[in-house]
């Protein structure tokens, strides 16, 4: 395994796609451990993870991985020696083994040697829980069990940057607990950003969490403190108001409400990190920040 | 590198596309193959030039499916974050396509000429024509590849691969022997080829070489077209070795375009050949010029009075097959003066009697037509020597002919007593009397050569053979009448 993650730098990275603003001016800077990338749809998030993953070319800033340069042709197969990445839309070759994909991987991240490669093609499977379906057709799989395969795919390698846009789509409960696991194993010597819509793998797993909206990091933190920037504004009440950030009706049949005390009778509730990341994508203190 | 080329060649090999060209190959060939008799350098034309077709298109198919692979299936971008570059995975998969497609080309050859042999088709298969035709379906699996990585589309992708394969297919096919344009495709249709090709100019080792250095040009097309955002690009090696082959393409190109349909032979050295301006597929040898002893025709068969020797590809079976069917007529003649002791296949021949040799042209004696040697030695041991073969026999040498031969063959005679049926059945076309006229006098001339080959059938062989030997030179000089042959009403 590896000894331990990578410094990822980001600076002033901007991507325009025409006239469209994808990211407009991220400053990043991450260490070992997991940490979590959220944001809604069209945040940037994973014109981001592709901008890490060497993929794509910002319009402007800078990327180091390491002592590498992300944008430079010749040092980035540096950065890709040592990248795990999982995209969002993973295709599998579909007359393909399980096995043989993910060998077939392993062969392009430079593991060359049989013996080895196989042990390590084994270990990810099994670490994801498909090594009894190794001999499997990809064709076959469910979108749970490709979503596997793209993650083993990644790690195969042992990468000292894992890169993940939405991993846990598609996997059931009980997959996605066991994913976390491996993610919070991964993450003690490694650096991982994870970019998801689920708030709760970030609640369960990261040391750290990043906010991207409209191309900015509006927060970066510890889950902890986006958590902390709920106190005080989440409130139980017989009714809702039309100032709440969110309200939804509970179980018990009162309001759960995000926002600013809705009526005398509310009673303040303990924050969850779902209600930080709503009141901060709501646009409450939600300024740029420096992550 | 080499586990992504094994990986991906055999995903290949099973892949439908080149299975489906695997299977209408051998379909193809095995209905070509059992459907002419033939030999097996005559197998491996029909094998290289079916098979190469069928299989081109399976391969250019499912090259074309491998160039697209990345971006239909949704792996590129996993693929594009590894360190291995671009050009470095498609010139993986280019080798893996060519070795995949070369290896069921390969395949195809091999089955072949395993049921013709099973068959009983006899003799040795080309070598250089397998390995031109691994080289051609091998190509065609390149091109496709580098079809789909620079269109990015299945349907136009698909579009550009029919249109093609039809330009080769066609090219290949309508031009059948192989000269100027057609001898640029991938498949060429070379007809009537020699197993030994003699002295005359050799197409194939330059259309190896061209094909060969089409796959160098390709694979340095197809790393240039996926290394273009990358680093490093072609090295200056790589690159001199890209310039090598297309300069290699180019001169070989260049001359079996220029390489002349037709031939006047007059000797064994180009100074001796003076370029046709027919429309012939062969290369034709004067009547003046008689083959040298050239050594080639080295598997020999002997009877006791003849000795047939043909290029070893055919094999010492056709050898024995030809003295079989000759030794009886040449027994019946055997020392009269001119009769052929030997026989000798040369690459093509208008002048086949040569003093006590026929010199068979290849093209016909590899066929193995029953009666073929017959016929020639029977030619050949008729007409004095320097008499042209295309001047007719006179009646009388006719008559000696068929006498000859109905003595060895009974359906020949047999042939000869239902001489009345076959004129009664032969009319001509009573409106022209010019033709008409013409087949009365056959007719007539049949009648009468019949008549007086059956006057020698009735009698003993070897009684008519003593009474023609005193007759025999001027019979061979055309100077015998039909009443002075053997058993001739007096």
């Amino acid at each position: 395994m590896a000894d331990s993650g990578v410094h990822v730098r980001v600076e002033g990275v901007r991507k325009a796609y025409g006239r469209m603003e994808a990211l407009a001016g991220v400053d990043l800077d991450l260490r070992s451990g997991v940490t979590g990338l959220l944001g809604p749809n069209g945040a940037g998030k994973s014109t981001l993870l592709r901008i890490l993953a060497t993929l794509l070319a910002p319009t402007s800033g800078t990327v180091r991985v390491g002592d590498w340069d992300a944008l430079n042709l010749r040092e980035r197969v540096e950065v890709r020696r040592r990248l795990g990445y999982l995209p969002q839309d993973l295709g599998l070759y579909p007359r393909f083994t399980v096995f043989e994909f993910v060998d077939y991987l392993a062969i392009l991240k430079e593991l060359d040697e049989p013996a080895d490669r196989h042990r390590r093609v084994r270990a990810a499977l099994e670490a994801v829980g498909m090594a009894d379906l190794a001999r499997r057709k990809n064709k076959t799989l469910s979108g749970g069990m490709r979503q596997r395969v793209g993650i083993a795919q990644a790690i195969v390698a042992d990468p000292a940057l894992l890169l993940l846009d939405e991993p846990t789509t598609g996997l059931d409960p009980e997959q996605r607990t066991r994913f976390r696991e491996l993610i919070a194993d991964l993450g003690e010597q490694r650096t991982v950003l994870l970019s998801t819509h689920l708030v709760e793998d970030i609640a369960a797993i990261c040391q750290s969490v990043l906010v991207l909206w409209e191309g900015r990091v509006r927060f970066a933190g510890t889950p902890a403190a986006l958590r902390e920037r709920a106190a005080g504004l989440v409130w139980t009440s017989p009714v809702t108001s039309p100032e709440a950030v969110t309200s939804w009706r509970t179980e018990e049949g009162v309001y759960r409400v995000v926002g600013p005390r809705p009526s005398p009778a509310a009673e303040a509730v303990a924050p969850t990190l779902e209600d930080g990341y709503l009141l901060l994508t709501a646009g409450r203190g939600a300024e740029p920040v420096a992550a | 590198m080499n586990g992504l080329i094994r990986i991906d060649a055999r995903h290949l090999a099973r892949s439908p596309l080149l299975l489906g060209g695997l299977v209408l190959g051998l379909l193809i060939c095995g209905l070509a193959l059992f459907s002419t008799p033939t030999r097996l350098p005559l197998a491996d034309e029909l094998l290289y030039t079916y098979g190469g077709l069928a299989l081109g298109c399976g391969a250019l198919l499912a090259g074309t499916w491998l160039g697209l692979r990345d971006e239909a299936s949704g792996a590129a971008e996993c693929l594009a974050a590894t360190p291995t570059p671009a050009w470095r995975r498609e010139r993986a998969r280019l080798a893996a396509a060519v070795l995949a497609a070369a290896g069921v080309f390969a395949l195809v050859f091999v089955l072949g000429l395993a049921a013709a042999g099973l068959a009983g088709v006899r003799g040795v298969p080309s070598g250089r024509l397998a390995l031109d035709g691994m080289l051609a379906v091998g190509l065609s699996a390149g091109v496709g590849l580098l079809v789909g990585r620079v269109t990015h589309s299945r349907v136009v992708s698909l579009f550009a691969a029919v249109a093609w394969f039809l330009m080769v297919a066609a090219t290949s096919l309508a031009a059948p022997d192989a000269r100027g344009l057609a001898r640029l495709v991938p498949v060429v249709f070379f007809e009537e080829r020699s197993a030994v090709l003699g002295f005359l100019p050799d197409p194939f080792w330059a259309h190896l070489a061209y094909l060969a250095g089409l796959l160098v040009v390709l694979a340095v097309a197809v790393v240039l077209v996926a290394g273009r955002r990358e680093e490093p690009r072609l090295t200056p090696p790589a690159l001199a070795v890209g310039l090598a082959a297309a300069a290699a393409v180019a001169v070989s190109g260049a001359w079996l375009w220029s390489l002349p349909d037709a031939l006047a032979v007059r000797g064994p050295t180009p100074a001796d050949w003076t370029e046709l301006a027919l429309d012939h597929s062969r290369h034709v040898p004067q009547p003046e010029y008689a083959y040298p002893a050239d050594g080639l025709a080295t598997a020999c068969a002997r009877g006791p009075d003849l000795e047939v020797c043909v290029y070893p590809a055919y094999g010492e079976a056709l050898a024995s097959q030809l003295v079989a069917d000759t030794q009886p007529v040449a027994a019946l003649l055997a020392g009269l003066p001119g009769v052929p002791e030997r026989m000798r296949t040369v690459p093509s021949s208008t002048a086949p009697c040569q003093g006590a040799e026929v010199q068979l042209p290849e093209f016909l004696a590899r066929e193995g037509f029953s009666g073929l040697g017959s016929y020639s030695l029977l030619d050949c041991a008729l007409r004095a020597e320097g008499v042209p073969s295309d001047a007719g026999l006179s009646a009388a040498q006719m008559a000696v002919s068929d006498w000859a031969t109905a003595t060895v063959d009974p359906s020949y005679r047999a042939m000869l007593q239902d001489r009345d049926e076959i004129v009664a059945v032969g009319g001509g076309d009573a409106s022209d009397p010019e033709a008409a006229a013409a087949v009365a006098e056959a007719e007539t001339r049949f009648q009468a050569t019949a008549d007086a080959a059956l006057a020698m059938l009735a009698m003993p062989p070897a009684q008519v053979r003593a009474e023609l030997e005193p007759l025999w030179e001027r019979l061979r000089a055309g100077e015998v009448g039909l009443d002075e042959l053997p058993g001739a009403p007096s």
